[in-house]
């Protein structure tokens, strides 16, 4: 036992100064969102010197504890809030859209029997492969077809079809002990009903998890908008946008980050269990 | 298992009507693009326009840096991911909050995040503070092939997590006698974690590395943020060059060069997966 | 479960937060930010009035001293004028007395009775000489020689005089050379009494060798003697006589004004000092107006005005300007005989202050600004302009910054500014403190 606390101790260790290091970043951002604007701009200023005698100060504590940068953001200038809201529109349509479509094909692919489906769901594999720039292409064509491109449903529709969450969930599906659904059939309830009943809820964790981590892909929406968008700066998310703070500082980019990052923050921490469950429990092969 | 083929269409139709509208039949209609050569006239070219590809310079120094980045981001993550995952699972009760804090940037913006590495990374950030308290020069980060630094620890960073947690669910799966049996058996760590760890997550293994290398080759946003549509060389991936020939609005070549790093992928991928049959089965 | 209620609540906070900022955010930033007025400068040229006083004065009055009373204590008996009295020639100033005239004159006529009886005593002692024709040849000769020589000192005195006064010398009795046509005429006119004198010697050396008794001699040297004492008494007496009645009525030697009244009726006036002062007609007086406590340069030609005392008011321009002895800048506008009848009259116009307007206008077109959007004081002085920022996404904002400025001149309500700012906008009029870099906005009504 004593070796064994001994082992635990390093790997405790190990694991803190993981930990410490992926949560740096976060931590730092929502700390320098503290900070007034006017220290925030003077500090980034002093960054891209090349003169190797100067450092940039480190700076873990603001001169003035100050909400100034959400002042800032939130009523003096709330160009940064409405792009917010664009984010949250397009993640709000795109989980909407998924939720209609992506439950419903993963069932299929799991839980009927019929000619095709294996050609489905490796068409499926293969365009989760795929980057997003060889998929683009194709979007592209469709949505010039359709008159959609510089509109906010070219960056909506088809991010609805991600195929990596169809993959997942039809996974956990696979992996569903095969008598619940059975006694469900037996019961005489249709197969709607079995869906509705009896699949979602369920498969509630790899939903939960297909969710969260849908979310943080729309959340962080950067290559869409920029190629279907064409710079219509309206109607661009604040995860675009954020190129333009850093690029000309205003001593409000911390809090606008940190803004940013709450929302997410927030959706991980409710569907922490579920991702870890769902991801546990899904047959991923 | 259900049989009723018509029900099963009606779970599939929306999924497959978007599917076949935004990915197939582009995809196969795409073709006809990357074998015109763009002009008023549409004059089909044959595979001139994947040769003219081939030989483009810029195609083939965003294939390079992308390979290159996917082929150091995968196994880093792979690898490190698996010591994270064997070191959470040791301390079984009390490990979610290293799991929590470790899965938690996977779902943070990047963008967002962005800013706080720029200014770690920069010459005089505290990363550089590091690098020369260890007896070292300082490295500008944020110009030339130093680059790749920050834009693959952001992307490990980002990406760890995810695959930590599916290691980890993995190694729990495995049931704790075998390890005992193990142990009884007089076998040590190293011994325990290539003999029982090992084969128990082949399978796991496979899909993070998978999943580790499609994510590598999305690794555009890190490189867009830091350095713009024009990065330095040593950054400049296939995604960059495909942006900004579609900028131009240079179809034939973004087809062409998006049809190649298809064909690419799918060789790479089908390779892996018929590695990942041949192990399987050996370990079997 | 506690965590994802906490998280739930957080989200519906954070939203909820959200859509209140971005609906409230308006009106908070209404309240909050500093309103402005924004005026785009003017170019122009400065003009404003200014108030000033100023004094009439006479560039060309001469104070005027009694030259023929020296030396006799007067008693002014009345004054007819006052500074600024206009006046034409032979009017009259004031009167006075001789103070002991009578006594003056009781003791000059019992002078002369006392020569006169010395005379006639004289001429009775000696009633038994008879004057031969010789005597009365040798007498003539005593009296042209006496006269001559009267004549010669008066002339030598002259030159003398000059030739001091001019510094030179005679040598060897010429004329030296540079003389003034003054005393070259002196000069002359004493060769002349020298000659005379000469001659007058010559008649009496002549008469001396007449053979001429003791006794005519001494009655002849007496009567002479007598005689000139009458002479000079009488002549004192007319004198005295005619100072009176000069002074019964000091007159104006020609048109013009009396500027300064020296003499008080009652009083005893020494007559050494002067006793008014007076600017003839032709030389204008003009209205000095002290500039001295304005920034703005005033120069000629600038327009002024002042209330006339009939009513309304009366314009000028500034003649010409100057600086005084203790380096006050004055600008003096010519008075008309108009200008002077409408600042009431001369006499008025002297007695006190006159306050007038000044219509400053600059030659040079500078920039023109409110007071209120020049700030500062002393050397530095600037104003806030207000630049259009854009932030990073595209939302345009005023702020302001700050621009030093030159300030040339400053008078009520507007400012001149050397700078041209024509194409910024300037803030003013705002309805809180502002500073460099502080957002502002425009007022709406």
């Amino acid at each position: 036992m004593r070796t064994l606390r001994k082992k635990h101790v390093i790997s405790r260790a190990l694991l803190t100064l993981v930990a410490l290091i992926i949560l740096l970043p976060v931590v730092l951002t929502a700390l320098y969102s503290f900070f007034s604007p006017e220290e925030i701009k003077a500090f980034m200023e002093t960054r891209g010197n090349y003169d190797a005698s100067v450092w940039m100060e480190i700076k873990l504590a603001p001169r003035v504890f100050s909400l100034s940068q959400y002042y800032n953001i939130l009523i003096e200038d709330v160009s940064v809030l409405r792009l917010l809201c664009n984010s949250a529109m397009y993640t709000v349509a795109i989980l909407l859209g998924q939720a209609l479509v992506i439950p419903a094909m993963a069932y299929a692919l799991s839980r009927f029997k019929f000619r095709g489906r294996d050609a489905i769901f490796f068409i499926v594999i293969m365009l989760m492969l795929l980057p997003f720039q060889v998929t683009m292409v194709p979007n592209v064509l469709t949505l010039r077809a359709m008159g959609l491109l510089n509109t906010a449903w070219a960056v909506i529709l088809p991010t609805c079809f991600a195929p990596f969450y169809i993959f997942l969930v039809r996974q956990f599906m696979v992996g569903l002990p095969r008598e619940i659904l059975e006694a469900a059939e037996v019961d005489g309830a249709g197969t709607f009903r079995c869906f509705i009943h009896v699949a979602l809820p369920v498969c509630r964790p790899i939903l939960g998890a297909a969710v969260a981590l849908s979310f943080a892909d729309c959340w962080n929406l950067v290559e869409q908008p920029l190629t279907y968008l064409a710079g219509q700066t309206q109607l661009m998310p604040l995860s675009v946008m954020f190129n333009q703070l850093t690029e000309n500082p205003s001593g409000v980019e911390f809090a606008g980050a940190a803004l940013y990052i709450l929302p997410a923050l927030l959706i991980y921490l409710y569907f922490q269990k579920d991702i870890l469950s769902g991801i546990q429990l899904t047959e991923l092969k | 298992m259900f049989t009723r083929k018509r029900s099963a269409l009606l779970y599939l139709l929306p999924g497959l009507i978007g599917l076949t509208l935004f990915y197939i039949v582009p995809f196969i209609g795409g073709i006809y693009y990357s074998l015109t050569d763009g002009s008023y006239k549409n004059a089909f070219v044959g595979l001139q326009n994947y040769i003219n590809i081939w030989k483009n310079e810029m195609f083939l120094l965003g294939l390079k840096n992308t390979l290159e980045l996917s082929l150091i981001c995968t196994p880093l993550v792979w690898a490190l991911s698996f010591i994270v995952a064997v070191l959470l699972n040791r301390l079984k009760p009390g490990g979610s909050f290293f799991r929590n804090s470790i899965l938690m940037p996977y779902l943070m913006p990047s963008s967002a995040m962005l800013l706080i590495w720029l200014v770690l990374f920069d010459y005089g950030g505290v990363i550089n503070r590091l690098v020369t308290s260890l007896g070292l020069m300082r490295v500008s980060w944020l110009e030339g092939a130093a680059l790749r630094v920050p834009v693959i620890l952001m992307f490990v960073w980002k990406n760890l997590g995810f695959a930590v947690v599916i290691f980890l669910a993995a190694l729990q799966s495995i049931p704790e006698p075998l390890y005992e049996y193990a142990r009884l058996e007089g076998a040590g760590f190293f011994r325990q974690a290539f003999s029982i760890t090992l084969p128990m997550v082949v399978p796991s293994a496979f899909l993070v590395f998978v999943l580790s290398w499609i994510n590598a080759f999305k690794i555009f946003k890190e490189v867009y943020f830091i350095g713009g549509a024009y990065p330095d060389e040593a950054v400049y991936t296939l995604q960059n060059y495909m942006n900004n020939m579609f900028g131009k609005l240079n179809y034939q070549n973004v087809t062409t060069a998006a049809y190649s790093f298809a064909i690419i992928v799918f060789i790479i991928f089908g390779a892996l997966f018929f590695m990942q049959k041949r192990l399987q089965d050996r370990l079997n | 479960m506690k965590l994802k209620k906490y998280a739930i609540r957080g989200l519906i906070i954070f939203a909820v937060v959200v859509a209140l900022c971005m609906f409230f955010s308006g009106t908070i930033r209404t309240i909050t930010t500093a309103k402005v007025k924004l005026l785009t400068p003017r170019q122009g040229k400065f003009s404003e009035q200014v108030e000033l006083t100023g004094k009439v004065v006479f560039p060309a009055a001469e104070p005027v001293k009694l030259e023929n009373a020296q030396g006799v204590s007067l008693t002014v008996t009345s004054v007819k004028v006052q500074p600024g009295s206009e006046v034409e020639e032979g009017d009259v100033l004031f009167t006075a007395e001789i103070a002991d005239y009578e006594k003056n004159m009781d003791t000059l006529r019992q002078s002369y009775n006392e020569a006169a009886g010395q005379l006639a005593d004289l001429e009775r002692k000696n009633a038994n000489l008879r004057l031969r024709p010789t005597d009365e040849a040798w007498a003539k000769a005593y009296t042209a020689l006496a006269e001559a020589q009267n004549v010669e000192l008066d002339a030598r005195v002259t030159r003398d005089a000059l030739l001091a006064v001019e510094g030179l010398k005679a040598e060897n009795g010429a004329l030296p050379e540079g003389a003034s046509e003054e005393l070259t005429e002196a000069w002359a006119a004493h060769d002349t009494a020298a000659q005379a004198l000469k001659e007058a010697e010559a008649a009496m050396e002549t008469a001396e060798r007449y053979n001429i008794s003791e006794t005519a001699r001494a009655y002849i040297v007496d009567r002479q003697k007598y005689e000139q004492q009458m002479k000079d008494y009488e002549g004192q007496m007319v004198d005295l006589r005619a100072l009176r009645s000069t002074l019964q009525s000091v007159t104006a030697p020609d048109d013009g004004y009396i500027t300064e009244v020296n003499v008080k009726a009652g009083e005893t006036f020494d007559a050494s000092g002067p006793a008014y002062a007076f600017s003839p007609e032709k030389e204008d007086p003009v209205l000095r107006i002290d500039t001295s406590k304005t920034t703005l340069t005033i120069s000629r030609g600038t327009d002024v005005t002042f209330d006339s005392a009939r009513g309304g008011t009366a314009e000028g321009s500034v003649d010409s300007t100057g600086v005084t002895v203790s380096g006050d800048t004055y600008a003096d506008v010519e008075l008309s005989s108009r200008m002077i009848r409408d600042l009431g009259g001369s006499i008025a116009m002297l007695a006190e202050d006159i306050p007038v307007r000044v219509s400053y206008r600059s030659n040079d077109n500078t920039t023109l600004l409110p007071s209120s959007a020049v700030r500062g004081a002393g050397d530095d002085r600037y104003v806030y302009t207000v630049q259009q920022t854009q932030s990073a996404f595209g939302v345009n904002s005023l702020v302001t910054q700050k621009q030093s400025v030159t300030v040339l001149a400053e008078a009520e309500g507007t400012v001149s500014v050397a700078e041209d700012l024509s194409y910024m906008q300037i803030a003013y009029m705002e309805d809180r403190e502002i500073g460099e870099n502080t957002t502002v906005m425009e007022y709406v009504n």
